[in-house]
């Protein structure tokens, strides 16, 4: 075996180590032979004094820590790269494989996510067609509904404007022969009927709970408020005798002193129980609490609360019918702006309905 | 003489080699050869392997001949360890000696 042969050898079979050890291991054994031949010997000779090269590759890779049996170009158990394929070329094209299905891994990779971009984006155009076509059903089959809608809330406008108490609006409905709109309006004036006393009931029963409570907690502590005060009494007519007596010379002066403490104690207590009754809040400066004055105030004060209770009423009265006037208003505003917006559309416009209430709408403009 | 005996002695005599002076590879076959006649093929295996361990570190040197040679030089650790390797190889060969000594006489 000559030298470029050994080193092709030596070189396949180290292969499995980096390429800088690779290379300082090879030049070594270059220069030993290149040295032994220049000594006189020839090369086969030199490199017969190496041995076996896998005796001498296994060595050599003991000493990096590396199984002498890994990696392509080592024996296979027949021998050198004898052409059985577990040499280095089945090595390599494994490799090729693995690099081929890592490309193609890629590349579907790469096809699948591009896929589902684009069933996004579709769908996304899907849900927003869907979308844009029922709001345009909605839109055109709800218009004459809406029409009807404005026309009602309309006609209620200006009849809760109406102060009168007229009933044009109803007669005019009558004489159109919409006998619904009559049925509707008068249904919903009993519901409101009902509210209103249903709501005055649950008010009243309020009343009469916080009554009740306030008139035992009132009347206990006037009990206790009397009874400590008739006590007092007692005591008070007991430390004059005993005052008597003591002036007289007789003995009875602790006695004494502990009636007037007992006196001023009981009197004391009987203020304290007077306080801690239950007040009602003033209403007015002529408006006095029933429970705080007897029952001769009663009807001065009965007198008085009727008077606040009727300017109570003008006021809300008044306010009410600022609060109907601004709502009737916007309304009407907002009726001629849809107006206006549907006569902007294709759609043909309905005939516009000719009754009182546009020359009434006039007059109250 | 028994490989196994001079590959036990091989390593004991590349350290001291390369204590009394930096070599190159071919050179330190050389010294060795004089002392235990191995393959040669061997010693740069075990130059390698002592590379790896520390024990020796190398430097290449331009070379009149040539191209430049690797030289090797014997660490700190590698004195130890040669240290290490002449005491164990007295003790074996006084041991082994006293033995046979004593077997001789019976």
């Amino acid at each position: 075996m000559d030298k470029n042969t050994f080193m092709r050898e030596l070189e396949r079979s180290l292969s499995v180590l980096q390429e800088s050890e690779l290379r300082d291991i090879l030049s070594e054994y270059e220069q030993h032979i290149d040295m032994k031949v220049k000594s006189g010997l020839s090369e086969e000779e030199a490199i017969a004094d190496f041995g076996s090269i896998p005796e001498l590759t296994a060595e050599i890779l003991e000493a990096y820590h590396v199984r002498a049996d890994f990696g392509p170009g080592q024996r296979d158990g027949d021998g050198w790269n004898d052409g059985d394929g577990s040499s280095e070329d089945q090595g390599d094209g494994e490799k090729e494989l693995r690099a081929a299905a890592e490309t193609w891994k890629a590349r579907a990779a790469g096809s699948f996510s591009e896929l589902g971009r684009r069933a996004v984006r579709l769908a996304r155009m899907a849900g927003r067609w869907v979308s844009d076509v029922f709001v345009f059903w909605r839109e055109f089959l709800g218009r004459p509904f809406r029409r009807f809608s404005r026309f009602w809330k309309q006609r209620r406008e200006e009849q809760l404007y109406r102060t009168d108490g007229s009933m044009e609006m109803e007669n005019a409905g009558k004489k159109r022969g919409n006998a619904g709109v009559s049925l509707g309006r008068t249904a919903g004036s009993f519901g409101r009927r009902l509210a209103g006393m249903a709501k005055r009931c649950f008010n009243s029963l309020i009343r009469l709970t916080v009554w009740t409570v306030r008139f035992f907690w009132n009347g206990t502590w006037i009990f206790l408020a009397g009874c400590m005060g008739g006590t007092g009494l007692m005591f008070l007519f007991g430390l004059g005798v005993l005052a008597v007596l003591m002036v007289q010379g007789y003995p009875v002066a602790g006695v004494t002193l502990g009636c007037l403490g007992a006196t001023v104690s009981l009197f004391s207590a009987a203020g304290l129980a007077m306080t801690l009754r239950w007040k009602k809040k003033k209403k007015g400066p002529g408006a006095v609490s029933q429970w705080e004055n007897g029952e001769a105030e009663e009807e001065a004060s009965a007198g008085t609360e009727a008077a606040g209770e009727e300017n109570r009423a003008e006021s809300w009265k008044e306010s009410q019918e600022e609060n109907r006037e601004e709502t009737w208003k916007v309304n009407q505003e907002e009726i001629r702006e849809e107006t206006w917006k549907e006569s902007q559309t294709d759609i043909p416009a309905e005939p516009e309905h000719e009754s009182g209430c546009g020359k009434e709408g006039g007059q109250y403009a | 003489m028994n490989a196994q005996l001079k590959k036990g002695v091989l390593e004991l005599v590349v350290l001291e080699s390369v204590r009394q002076r930096d070599m190159y590879g071919y050179e330190l076959v050389e010294e060795v050869s004089k002392v235990v006649d191995v393959n040669e093929g061997t010693i740069y295996p075990l130059l390698k392997r002592l590379t790896n361990e520390r024990y020796f570190e190398t430097y290449l040197r331009e070379s009149t001949e040539g191209p430049p040679r690797k030289y090797y030089h014997l660490t700190a650790a590698g004195v130890l360890y040669r240290d290490t390797l002449e005491k164990e190889w007295n003790e074996l060969t006084e041991k082994v000696g006293a033995f046979l000594e004593g077997c001789k006489n019976g």
